[in-house]
């Protein structure tokens, strides 16, 4: 039994590319379990830290193959996997961190995520409308986003290739199940633009907060479920509310939460045609309506192919 | 552990729904619960679009409301407590019978003997008679995909159940077939053939087999309401 456990710590290590010997393992193993009668379970985790220790290195390394596979982007679904990307990159943002060298939008024929390359990683910058591969590269979620880190196991390496971007363009009619309730009139940090609470942002501290308008829900059409982030314009297109009205609305009631009470009674369990982009998680509407009343014909004809 | 990803709210007449026995877990431990219906969909969460019919406060402490939500081939039960708190805040002011739109989870009772089958809903709202409609098509057609599946054996979840419950497709079909007609009826200025659906209803709502258990179902749940692990 302890040479089957003796065994997978081996291969785990080795697979990250670090040799063990056996002998060390089952002594340290045996030791936990047959001296100090430690549950299998702990014993293996204790010598795992233990090596982990030894070569400085962390779990995260081990689940790392020696060269990690590509990967489409839309496949990017998990974090903390060891994977590589070949992409174009489509922009590139301010770094708002000396820790971060540079940041931006990465791209493949599948569609875009955010790259963050780690100033520690010492890989030279990369350009916009060139293509690369990101080797190595860890995936992440920030913000309920996914993205990619580069970090100094990664390698970016430039090529010929010329990648053409899709920006995974969605059109779909669906019915809005839930509304998130960080809906509805928020306020956002004027540096960073994330929302924020009580005129303090998570990063810059105290800050007069603008307002904005905005819905995160869930559109569900019986197969797929899409998080959709719907701005001010979609909502004023929609059900005709702007953040004028919204603040007008919150005053008047003396409560942030009649804006979102409102948007709410307008289109929760409605249904919904929806075009837009996919960035990451997230659905980013360009055009929202209500579906249209269902045309009797549509009935008499299902009915007739039954 | 992986990522959170959200359930598909399954589309399913309410007829199917209470048809419907067999529950499943998933590989991992963190899998969720999932009803299999006899026409082969395998659901943790659904959508309904419905009247209100009833709402009643079964509950000793706190409260905990029973509601009926009809579709045109049945009813749905559907229980809502203190941890469902926006359905709970939106039934208050919501009074039957009126148009609603439900989305819940799947809620399983398996007893000695018997299955019993309702729904715990997270958003309740109040929706409209075109809504309804569109509803009502998107399920007939979910439906309809499902019974051809099941009748060529072409999915998974048709060989599923096939295997438990080796169901009539006919019976589906034709529950289809009403729901679309009643559908048209609803919709048409007059129609010759209308039926009385208050006559049909209630037959749906108090004959066989729900009622009878209702009482017991309300015990068990409210016992159970704190219990969330299954989900």
């Amino acid at each position: 039994m302890i040479e089957a456990h003796v065994q997978r710590i081996k291969e785990r290590f080795q697979n990250a590319g670090y040799q063990i010997d056996e002998n060390e393992i089952e002594r340290r193993l045996r030791i936990l379990l047959e001296e100090y009668k430690v549950p299998v379970d702990e014993a293996v985790r204790s010598v795992t830290n233990y090596f982990l220790k030894e070569f400085k290195i962390t779990s995260l390394d081990l689940q790392r193959q020696r060269e990690s596979p590509v990967i489409n982007i839309k496949d990017i679904g998990q974090p903390n996997q060891w994977i590589s990307v070949k992409g174009k990159v489509v922009q590139l943002w301010e770094s708002e961190s000396p820790k971060i060298s540079q940041v931006g939008l990465i791209g493949d024929e599948t569609g875009t995520i955010k790259f963050v390359i780690w100033s520690s990683s010492g890989q030279p910058p990369v350009e916009e409308s060139k293509s690369y591969i990101f080797r190595n590269v860890v995936s992440d979620s920030f913000l309920e986003r996914m993205q990619i880190n580069v970090n100094k196991n990664s390698e970016i390496e430039p090529i010929e290739e010329d990648i053409e971007v899709t920006s995974s363009k969605l059109d779909v009619r669906g019915a809005l199940v839930a509304i998130q309730p960080n809906s509805g009139l928020i306020l956002r940090c004027p540096s960073c633009n994330r929302a924020i609470w009580k005129n303090k942002c998570t990063e810059h501290g105290d800050v007069e907060g603008k307002y904005d308008l905005r819905v995160k829900g869930v559109l569900d059409d019986g197969s797929h479920v899409y998080e959709v982030l719907l701005n001010e314009e979609n909502l004023k297109s929609l059900i005709r509310i702007d953040v004028s009205q919204a603040k007008k609305m919150a005053e008047e009631n003396l409560d942030r939460g009649a804006v979102l009470d409102y948007i709410r009674g307008k289109m929760l369990g409605r249904y919904f045609n929806v075009k837009g982009t996919r960035v990451g998680r997230y659905f980013l509407v360009e055009e929202i309506s209500f579906v249209d009343k269902i045309d009797p014909d549509e009935i008499k004809n299902l009915l007739e192919a039954i | 552990m992986p990522a959170f990803r959200r359930e598909v709210a399954k589309r399913v007449f309410a007829k199917e729904y209470n048809d419907s026995s067999i529950t499943f877990k998933g590989d991992d431990r963190y899998s969720p619960l999932y009803l299999l219906t006899p026409t082969g969909v395998k659901c943790n969460r659904i959508f309904v679009v419905g009247i209100l019919l009833e709402k009643e406060d079964v509950g000793g402490e706190g409260e905990f409301w029973r509601i009926r939500v009809s579709d045109h081939t049945g009813a749905f039960v559907g229980y809502v407590g203190r941890y469902q708190p926006e359905a709970l805040q939106s039934l208050a002011s919501i009074e039957p019978p009126q148009y609603v739109a439900v989305s819940g989870k799947v809620n399983v009772y398996e007893g000695e003997n018997r299955v019993l089958v309702s729904i715990r809903p997270e958003e309740i709202s109040v929706s409209d008679a075109g809504t309804r409609e569109i509803w009502t098509l998107e399920t007939a057609r979910y439906t309809l995909d499902r019974i051809e599946a099941l009748e060529k054996l072409s999915t998974e979840e048709a060989k599923l159940a096939m295997e438990k419950y080796s169901p009539d497709p006919q019976i589906y079909r034709d529950m289809v077939k009403e729901a679309l007609k009643s559908l048209i009826g609803d919709m048409g200025p007059l129609d010759e053939e209308k039926e009385e659906p208050e006559e049909d209803m209630e037959e749906e709502l108090f004959g066989e087999p729900s009622q009878v258990s209702l009482d017991e179902l309300d015990e068990i749940l409210m016992d159970e309401e704190w219990d969330l692990s299954k989900f």
